[in-house]
């Protein structure tokens, strides 16, 4: 069991004998939707996996990413919604610096919060200049915008109560409203 | 060597793979029983209602809703069967008790019990002492077993109160380390924010303008609003 609530679960199933694919469904439905798949590494130096599932009601957050020394490197949030499959946000987790067109979202999320309305926060490890640098990010009906940054976020400080966002950064805590 | 996997050289070749696919869900085992209702969940437990015809010595029904929790083991939810949490007549009585605002992570359920009213269970005759008690108990859903239970503040002068009122918001850590906001029922308008752990029981807020729905939890860094201004505190 991957991740559960009150309305979905998010489960793995071994795909013949190898990979483990992640896959959700709302309760009582006949019908599960793919999610995801384990992280893992290939012979080639290629990665990807989903990470930071998470579940809000019958929406499920993740990041998935892939690298791949010649198709490029991706880090993307989506929000799906897993009485239809359809998904409701497929974003990347930030800006990369380095220009390279290969590469999508700014880094690995280390946190991930979704709200029932698929409003969604997460917190990305940014490689900049300076070095490794956390991001706090949201996306909700006002659009998507970074609230901080820095190397003093906590990774996993991110929380949740109702439209309300807190975050921990320099030792102190931080909120927000999501709308 | 490594075999390589079919489903990475797909998401690398292909961007990522289209999540609407189908196929069959899951089947759910022994828990939750059909028609159950769930509560709550996680990836380690689940709560959830349900409705029981028990008889009594007279061999007449007696409906009850009952609150039973199973936790996931061996690849489904109630492989080692489910446990009794909580049960109350289904038709509408004197009773004013029951279980609120529940919380799940990991193994533990925490949650508010009233228990209120006259003596045997009923409402109060007038002149009759009325009684309140307002505790959060926080249960251990491999076992059934009640962990920890505490009244929800320091009552107030009054010899059938236990607890300060009803917790607003309640939230419970991996460890089973609860916290809540509790509205005084005297203290018109002030409000706390209680931890309760393996040492027993303390205050880490009070005031007026404490937000009653702002608790949340991160790990174990505890999160709420008073006078608009974020607070966090460690719960252990």
């Amino acid at each position: 069991m991957i991740a559960a609530d009150a309305q979905a679960e998010v489960y793995g199933v071994r795909k013949n004998g190898e990979s483990v694919e992640y896959r959700g469904c709302v309760y009582g439905r006949s019908r599960s939707f793919e999610v995801g798949f384990i992280e893992e590494c290939i012979g080639g130096g290629a990665c990807g996996g989903t990470r930071n599932v998470t579940l809000a009601g019958a929406l499920v957050a993740r990041e998935r990413f892939v690298a791949s020394q010649v198709l490029g490197t991706k880090w993307i949030i989506e929000v799906e919604d897993l009485r239809n499959g359809h998904v409701l946000h497929k974003v990347p987790t930030g800006t990369s610096e380095s220009g390279d067109p290969k590469i999508i979202g700014a880094g690995l999320t280390s946190a991930i919060v979704v709200k029932s309305d698929g409003a969604v926060a997460w917190i990305d490890e940014n490689l900049v200049a300076a070095g490794l640098q956390y991001e706090v990010h949201v996306l909700d009906r006002s659009g998507e915008r970074l609230l901080a940054s820095g190397t003093d976020i906590a990774p996993r400080s991110l929380a949740l109560a109702g439209s309300t966002l807190y975050w921990t950064q320099g030792g102190k805590p931080y909120s927000t409203t999501l709308n | 060597m490594r075999r390589i996997s079919v489903r990475l050289m797909m998401a690398v070749s292909l961007g990522f793979l289209g999540s609407a696919s189908r196929a069959s869900a899951r089947s759910f085992g022994a828990c939750p029983p059909a028609g159950a209702h769930v509560l709550l969940a996680d990836s380690r437990a689940l709560v959830y209602r349900t409705y029981t015809h028990p008889r009594d010595a007279q061999g007449f029904e007696e409906p009850e809703i009952q609150t039973r929790s199973c936790i996931y083991g061996g690849s489904i939810y109630g492989g080692m069967g489910s446990k009794f949490i909580w049960g109350e007549p289904e038709a509408p009585t004197e009773l004013l008790s029951g279980i609120g605002n529940l919380s799940l992570r990991g193994f533990f359920l925490a949650y508010l019990e009233t228990d209120s009213g006259g003596a045997g269970g009923r409402y109060a005759r007038e002149g009759e002492e009325y009684r309140e008690q307002w505790h959060v108990v926080v249960r251990d859903l491999r076992t059934g077993r009640v962990l920890r239970r505490a009244p929800t503040g320091i009552a107030p002068d009054h010899p059938k109160w236990v607890g300060s009122g009803p917790a607003q918001a309640l939230v419970v850590d991996r460890s089973g380390v609860v916290a809540w906001i509790v509205k005084s029922a005297t203290a018109e308008g002030s409000s706390q924010v209680h931890v309760l752990d393996g040492r027993g029981s303390r205050v880490l807020a009070t005031g007026p303008a404490i937000d009653p729905y702002s608790l949340a939890l991160a790990g174990s860094t505890l999160y709420w609003t008073q006078g608009g201004k974020p607070f966090s505190a460690p719960l252990n």
